[in-house]
């Protein structure tokens, strides 16, 4: 499914081995977007960085603090967490009132006004990104909008434009993944992978790390297809379906039916067994 | 649908659903099927600074903030209030050269040297202290037990400023008479401490210079300092003084010398210290002043005793006496209170950059010669004053010159550390304080200028060495009703009786156990960049 | 149309029946009122639960109307259209029943409308939706010519020139509709369990809800046999299980290849929970009633009753097992349902027994051959009868 709207695709680079775990981005994100720091639904004040810190409705990025062992010894790695914009996304193809669109820059916006509350985007979302409004009674559900009108300016997303170690670098996507691979092969403690090339397809955001992604809580098993891809394996069927399923039907009728009647003309009154 | 019609009716009437149909009604459902889909962004209804709205490629300079683990026993953020204006990690790289000075990826630690620079320069408050009042109040209600507050030299310049006194007013009696009034036990000076550092330091410098020791002898009263070496430097951990900071000498002898004194059961005191300083907050916490290897603990044989127990800010002293004193607003007229024990105004310099070291040099100049130091080692102008690094040379009989050299901000006691490391270094003595201008700036006083701005510190100073000069720390003593004028360490009466008493001299194997300490090298915790 | 002759017999089930379905429109208003969240045990973790898992098993079984609908008016075998006729209605209460459940389960009920003016024509979702509406709006054609036949002949006549496109249609659509509904689970190859995870599970969704058709109409039979103490035909109910018997040994051959072809032999028998629950789904859908079938049981009353019965279990599981089993590993422990969602459910499934109760109460020839019922209103005995068949 060729993305015809996305005709200038950003996306940000993600350096986990320069994040430092300050939290900056996770402030600006909830300052851009105006959300309170208390967790929805249990309405406890909580900071959107440490262990095991989880994506909410309120919370559109954290940064997860592992321990994570490496070379022997014990160390830190922060992981940002936030939607990936996957270029061929899952939530956007299986919403089925069309609540996700994607802008000219690749951002995957999400629509209230459109959302009947199915919640199958939070279900299908690869990385389950998607959170719902639990607590209210006309729910919506949220995530990361990439800042589309920030973007849309020619800014950075609020995230990346806080970081005080470039962990985040933003721009073209393109370029960002070259970028990616001339600085995991020129530095050996890099692991030789792009997390969000290939994955489901690709994803406007890329990481790189020292520490296998596994390890970091990345989902490791996904396939280079993306979801669209593989439900559009189904989809393409669904007209063929009903018109073959359709015409099949009329023919064995048809014909079941005149040979009933060509049955009971020859063997006098019915006889069903 | 039969269902809805229900709903409807009976939910009409709650103004919740009103809203809800109102949104959600038939002009928008009619205002979507002619194709004027309401398309509506839920992001972006905030604001950030101005810094961050620009384009992407061009960097800002001024941006993020310091990574603070969420378990750091000094400082706490509170990530409603910070505005992401850049300040503390201005302050953290630019003021203390700790954030920046560790190579990426970080290892096991979020690098702090918890000098509280940080929480001075927030202009929002989002940065603050560890807050421990509640735990103090606890101990104080606690019939059992025996609280004793130490305040530092520094506090008596910044308290007052929290009620409305003027920068650097002097405060030290309205201090003693708040602290009496929320009901501490004992009331004891820090400068009396600083008295007993000089002389363990001072001896320590003379033993170093005189017997070929490691030289320059770095001072370590400041915990913000002891730890970036401990991170950065641990080649020069044997430069470090082995003498404790002057709380925590307090902390030991009050749980054992003066217990003992008292009649009372060193398991039931709790060792307070009000200190200019959240760094404090940390050094009480290191495993060195804990149980058998602290200095009380090891004293008894008894794991429980930890040397200090909790450390006050200025700041938490100042929220502490508006919460539980009626008449906080009052404090500049309170009655002047006095002390349970006595300190040198020399332990009373302590609180200015390059007091230490002229405190030092008063008393090291009478251990070496034997004599009192001269006039002109009682007003040592090139340590005072706000400049980062201050040189000076002294002309010690019997010695000849030592050079010493006083630094404050960790920016440029990193300097010196180079200087030290590369072998051009020539001086024997190093002072340094992690803040900007000495104690009377620390992290834990009063932001009564954000960020933390010179005329501040001047006044504060000033004000200290104005009550240096005069020399007069009471206007009566037990010895007649005399005014008495102390202005160095080793003439303090109390500082005599204790080693009379209890610590015998400078040194010994008793001050050594309580007065003394090791520091642990930090290294593995972070990879040094190259400066 | 006149009330004189319809009556609804009260019992003290049907009672409480009733008193747990106005329960359940009372926790249908509560749950309007505080939201989901307030009163569900869904969260970010598990966005899909109890609810969900109730429609899924509802319409796989409700698939039984388009299979007999498809057995006895597409290849004309009319001598089941009588069960064709029942599991008709019991499909279209099914999806009722389904409608009933969504329309709380949906965060935004507000917005149901919203697909119809903005549709996603690639979301499986959008195909389960559209054809959850066309095959309501083409049962209800269907029902009512049924129920004109008797009513108002002359109506009925009418309707006698679209019949064959609308019957064609509801053989049609639902084809669409339950093969939407496993590539629902297309969307997370990486998060079901690989046992499950197939390209193959909207086809083989189809199949499996095209064969239970002739269990539920033997089950259904035998029970309304026994209400109405009628003579149990099991020679007809032993042909229709072997159209059934035929396509489940279809189906057995057809998932063992998907498990073989995809490597997953080794997860199937590695005693866990997944691999057990699938052995269990497998024996429950194919082995047994095969076996049964297979033997004299399968000639017996008991027989094609548990035949039945064992395949209707058999699909269920095989539904629970891709929304739950399979998601357990990826989506952990923090789910289990709420009182009021499982109050709701049986709430639901209440409300849809009464209906067809009052239904094939009031309408009689829904049941038992034309002839039997015909001109025969419901009497004192076959009350009685059914009394004792289900207390």
């Amino acid at each position: 499914m060729a993305n015809s709207v996305v005709t200038n695709q950003k996306g940000v680079l993600v350096d986990l081995t320069k994040c430092v775990g300050c939290g900056s981005c996770t402030v600006a994100c909830k300052m851009w977007n105006n959300q309170s720091f208390q967790h929805p639904q249990t309405e406890e004040f909580q900071n959107a960085h440490g262990v095991d810190v989880e994506l909410d409705s309120n919370t559109w990025t954290t940064v997860d603090h592992k321990l994570v062992e490496k070379d022997g010894k014990e160390v830190w790695r922060f992981v940002k967490r936030q939607c990936m914009h996957c270029l061929d996304p899952a939530c956007l193809s299986v919403c089925f009132s069309h609540s996700f669109h994607q802008t000219n820059e690749g951002a995957v916006q999400y629509n209230p006004e459109l959302c009947v509350g199915c919640r199958y985007c939070m279900i299908a979302c690869p990385f389950d990104v998607p959170k719902y409004e639990w607590e209210k009674v006309m729910p919506s559900v949220m995530k990361c909008q990439f800042c589309s009108s920030k973007l849309a300016d020619g800014e950075a997303p609020a995230c990346a434009s806080v970081c005080p170690t470039d962990a985040l670098m933003f721009g073209n996507r393109d370029e960002l993944l070259a970028k990616a691979h001339e600085i995991i092969s020129s530095d050996s403690k890099y692991v030789n992978h792009v997390y969000g090339e290939k994955e489901v397809g690709g994803t406007s955001w890329l990481y790189i790390s020292d520490v296998p992604f596994g390890e970091l809580g990345f989902p490791t098993n996904l396939p280079e297809q993306s979801v669209p891809g593989n439900i559009h394996e189904f989809t393409r069927f669904t007209l063929p379906i009903f018109a073959v399923g359709a015409t099949a039907w009329a023919g064995i009728s048809m014909y079941t039916s005149r040979r009933h009647k060509v049955h009971e003309a020859e063997h006098g009154h019915h006889d069903e067994k | 649908m039969e269902k809805h019609e229900q709903t409807e009716n009976k939910g009409m009437s709650r103004r919740r659903f009103l809203s809800v149909m109102a949104g959600t009604g038939l002009v928008g459902a009619a205002a979507t099927m002619t194709g004027c889909s309401p398309v509506s962004d839920p992001s972006g209804t905030g604001w950030l600074p101005n810094q961050y709205r620009n384009a992407s490629a061009m960097p800002v300079k001024v941006k993020g903030r310091v990574p603070l683990a969420p378990e750091n026993v000094s400082l706490v953020r509170n990530d409603e209030k910070c505005i992401l204006c850049g300040q503390c990690l201005e302050a953290c790289e630019k003021v203390q050269s700790v954030f920046g000075y560790y190579e990426l990826p970080v290892l096991d630690e979020f690098i702090c040297v918890h000098c509280g620079q940080c929480a001075l320069w927030c202009p929002t408050g989002a940065i603050s202290e560890r807050d421990d009042i509640e735990k103090v109040w606890n101990a104080i209600q606690d019939p059992d037990t025996y609280v004793v507050v130490q305040t530092s030299p520094a506090t008596r310049v910044g308290i007052g400023e929290e009620f409305g006194m003027g920068a650097g007013a002097w405060a030290e009696g309205q201090m003693v008479t708040a602290l009496r009034k929320l009901g501490f036990d004992m009331v004891v000076d820090t400068n009396f401490s600083a008295d007993l550092t000089i002389m363990e330091e001072g001896s320590e410098l003379v033993e170093r210079v005189s017997h070929g020791g490691v030289l320059p002898q770095l001072t370590s009263c400041c915990p913000g300092w002891v730890k970036f070496v401990e991170y950065y430097y641990p080649e020069l951990i044997p430069n470090l003084s082995s003498a404790r900071s002057p709380m925590m000498m307090h902390g030991s002898t009050l749980k054992t010398y003066n217990a003992e004194k008292l009649g009372k059961d060193p398991k039931k005191i709790v060792n307070v210290a009000i200190m200019p300083c959240v760094a404090k907050k940390f050094e009480i916490s290191r495993e060195q002043f804990h149980g058998l290897q602290g200095g009380a603990g090891h004293y008894y044989n008894d794991d429980t005793i930890n040397d200090m127990d909790y450390v006050l800010s200025v700041r938490e002293l100042a929220k502490m006496i508006r919460k539980f004193l009626p008449d906080a607003d009052n404090f500049a007229n309170y009655e002047e209170g006095k002390y349970d024990q006595i300190g040198s105004t020399a332990g009373l310099i302590f609180g200015n950059t390059g007091g230490v070291m002229e405190a030092a040099v008063r008393s090291a100049y009478k251990l070496i010669t034997g004599n009192n130091p001269p006039a002109g080692l009682y007003d040592l102008q090139p340590v005072r004053g706000l400049e980062g690094i201050k040189r000076a040379s002294v002309n010690v009989p019997g010695v000849g010159e030592v050079k010493v050299v006083v630094a404050s901000g960790l920016a440029n006691a990193r300097q010196l550390c180079e200087e030290i490391k590369s072998g051009k270094a020539d001086f024997h003595f190093l002072e340094v304080m992690a803040c900007p201008g000495g104690c009377i700036a620390g992290g834990g006083q009063p932001k009564t200028a954000v960020p933390p701005q010179d005329w501040v510190r001047e006044a504060r100073t000033a004000t200290v060495y104005e009550h240096d000069k005069a020399g007069q720390i009471g206007d009566t003593n037990e010895k007649g009703g005399q005014d008495l004028y102390l202005r160095l360490s080793h003439e303090n009466p109390m500082i005599t009786d204790i080693y009379n008493e209890f610590l015998e001299k400078p040194l010994s194997h008793l001050a050594h156990e309580l007065c003394h300490t090791t520091y642990v090298d930090r290294s593995s915790h972070l990879v040094r960049k190259d400066v | 149309m006149s009330g004189k002759r319809w009556s609804f017999k009260i019992t003290p089930i049907r009672i409480a029946m009733f008193a747990i379905f106005a329960v359940t429109l009372v926790m249908y208003l509560y749950r309007y009122y505080v939201g989901l969240g307030a009163v569900t045990d869904l969260n970010d973790a598990y966005p899909w639960g109890a609810w969900i898992g109730a429609d899924m098993n509802v319409i796989a079984l409700a698939g039984a109307g388009f299979s007999m609908a498809i057995i006895s008016h597409i290849f004309h075998a009319h001598k089941y259209e009588p069960l064709a006729r029942r599991c008709l209605l019991m499909s279209f209460i099914g999806y009722v029943l389904v409608l009933l459940i969504l329309i709380i389960e949906i965060g935004r009920w507000d917005n149901f409308w919203r697909p119809f003016v903005s549709p996603n024509l690639h979301s499986p979702m959008f195909e389960v939706y559209m054809c959850i509406v066309a095959y309501l709006v083409l049962q209800v054609i269907e029902l009512v010519e049924v129920v004109t036949e008797k009513v108002a002949p002359k109506v009925q006549q009418k309707m006698q020139s679209i019949m064959p496109i609308v019957f064609i249609a509801a053989c049609t659509v639902p084809l669409g509709h339950q093969a939407s509904l496993g590539a629902l689970y297309l969307a997370m190859p990486a998060k079901l369990d690989a046992i499950w995870a197939s390209q193959m599970m909207p086809w083989l969704f189809v199949f499996s809800s095209f064969f239970i058709g002739p269990c539920v109409a033997i089950v259904e039979y035998i029970w309304t046999s026994a209400r109405y103490k009628m003579k149990v035909d099991t020679d007809m109910l032993y042909s229709l299980s072997r159209i059934s018997a035929v396509l489940m040994a279809i189906y057995f051959v057809a998932k063992c290849a998907d498990i073989v072809v995809r490597g997953q032999v080794g997860n199937v028998f590695a005693f866990n929970m997944t691999g057990n629950m699938f052995l269990l789904e497998m024996l429950l859908l194919t082995v047994v009633p095969i076996v049964i079938h297979l033997t004299p049981f399968g000639k017996t009353k008991g027989g094609l009753l548990t035949f039945g019965i064992s395949g209707m279990a058999g699909l269920v599981l095989t539904r629970l097992n891709v929304v739950f089993t399979g998601m357990a590993a990826h989506l952990g422990g923090g789910y289990f349902p709420s009182f009021l969602e499982i109050f709701t459910t049986v709430g639901g499934f209440c409300f849809a027994f009464l209906v067809y109760l009052y239904v094939t109460e009031n309408f009689p020839f829904f049941y038992g051959v034309a002839g039997d019922a015909e001109g025969k209103p419901v009497g004192e005995s076959a009350e009685s009868g059914f009394n004792q068949a289900i207390m």
